[in-house]
């Protein structure tokens, strides 16, 4: 039963957010979201070749 | 949690309604750009002179230091900044190190090195943290300016040459040799040769018997009673001494040795005629005749200058004596072998006399890492391994004593 219900209400659902919210989702996403992605991937990047030189390589040659 | 799951994978999965596809893309190619660039304005703008110093550590210690250097200011105007040397240029190296930089800002927020003073006492902590950077990649960041391929080996002075050509054929790291070119070396010491630590050990698992000839593993104050209260000189490293008699922690020890029959005499040495450093008095007890029994004098043709052979008891602490000089002059080799070679070839220890190895030796300590303690113990070794002392054919006057090997 559950699961029908929500069957039936997602097109209007998506129709309605679609409608109302696209253009300020993408902004912020392309704008805010995925730049900080990045941002924290790099530092993470960053991160784990700080740990591996630590506990393996020892200091870049 | 859930929400949020749903709600990214409905951002990403479910095709926009009212937004065409061109202006999506358009749309993300121009975020991407301005977020790359920004990305990249960040990475230089903490890649500045500017935000190195803004910090104060670095703006009252290590700019003015910097400031007194050729990098700072020379007759070319080419100049090095702070990250030109400090971070490494290629892309995971650099971010790497910057993140690292995380471990100084944590240093800055606690104040490990807030003062001048915190500073020079962790200093050297930091040049070797930077020391073995630059030993690990061959000193890559002084050679994105100082290439061997690019060098006129021709336009250097003499002494320059064989320097230069050899550290070329071997491709060496510059920081090897050139420490504390654009700012002061650490003061040494604050640091300590962990492999004395294996002496002191030794020493006070030793047993000690009177009567018996030891020799001293650390350096130690010589005192006139055996509750030592009342100090009368100090004596060094590998100075043999014959245990008299064991009262509690204190022992009473004889000294014979020599000194040199002028002024206090409070220099005392191992061997006639060798200026050996084995122990130093206080200038008060040095002319003491009842400390202080001189046995013999002889003249010392080269100098003219009376020697003496004296002998004096004096008390120290128990547990800083070894029953062999042999584990000393392990690391004191040890030690002359990997901080001397890393420049040039170190001449065999007979090739220089006794007397000539002080002054040598002081002449080229500054250029290497060795703390003071360690210093001492190597040119102790050098001149009791000397050719006053050696059987081989580098007698004093043999013509490879006087000329100093740093040829390929």
């Amino acid at each position: 039963m559950n699961k029908q219900a929500i069957e039936l209400a997602a097109p209007s659902v998506a129709d309605e957010t679609g409608h109302k919210r696209e253009w300020p989702r993408f902004l912020l996403l392309a704008f805010v979201g995925l730049p900080i992605a990045m941002v924290l991937a790099i530092a993470a990047y960053g991160f784990v070749v700080w740990f591996l030189q630590i506990l393996f390589f020892g200091p870049p040659s | 949690m859930k929400k949020l799951i749903r709600f990214i994978g409905d951002l990403f999965l479910k095709p926009s309604v009212r937004i065409g596809l061109g202006v999506l893309v358009t749309g993300g190619f121009i975020a991407g750009v301005l977020a790359w660039q920004g990305f990249n304005t960040a990475m230089e703008a903490t890649n500045k002179e500017e935000f190195c110093i803004s910090c104060h550590t670095m703006h009252d210690n290590l700019l003015p230091e910097l400031q007194k250097t050729v990098h700072w200011n020379n007759r070319t105007g080419v100049r090095a900044r702070c990250p030109d040397c400090h971070v490494p240029h290629e892309f995971t190296d650099k971010v790497a190190r910057k993140m690292q930089a995380s471990r100084e800002v944590w240093g800055h927020l606690v104040g490990t090195i807030g003062t001048r003073e915190k500073f020079k006492e962790h200093r050297i902590v930091l040049a070797q943290r930077e020391w073995t950077r630059f030993a690990a990649n061959g000193s890559r960041e002084c050679r994105a300016c100082h290439d061997y391929k690019d060098m006129d080996f021709d336009k250097m002075r003499p002494a320059s040459q064989v320097a230069m050509r050899n550290a070329a054929a071997r491709d060496q790291s510059c920081v090897d040799c050139h420490k504390g070119i654009a700012h002061q070396l650490p003061e040494m010491k604050g640091a300590r040769n962990p492999a004395f630590d294996t002496l002191v050990s030794s020493a006070s698992s030793q047993r000690v018997a009177a009567g018996e000839t030891y020799y001293l593993a650390v350096p130690q104050v010589l005192f006139a009673d055996e509750g030592l209260s009342q100090r009368i000189g100090s004596i060094e490293v590998a100075a043999p001494v014959k245990v008299l008699e064991i009262k509690g922690d204190a022992q009473r020890v004889e000294l014979a040795l020599w000194r040199k029959n002028k002024g206090y005499g409070r220099v005392w040495y191992s061997d006639f005629g060798l200026n050996i450093t084995s122990a130093i008095l206080d200038k008060e007890v040095a002319r003491d005749e009842n400390l202080v029994k001189v046995l013999d004098s002889r003249e010392d043709p080269m100098t003219g200058l009376e020697w003496q052979q004296v002998t004096a008891s004096a008390w120290m602490p128990k547990g800083s004596l070894i029953d062999s000089v042999e584990p000393v002059w392990t690391i004191a080799r040890a030690s002359y072998n990997s901080s001397c070679s890393v420049c040039h070839r170190q001449p065999d220890e007979a090739h220089f006399d006794a007397n000539t190895w002080p002054g040598l030796f002081g002449g080229m300590v500054g250029f290497t890492s060795m703390d003071e303690d360690t210093a001492r113990v190597v040119l102790k070794y050098l001149q009791t391994h000397s050719s006053d002392f050696s059987t081989t054919q580098h007698g004093p006057g043999a013509p490879d004593s006087t000329l100093q090997t740093a040829r390929p």
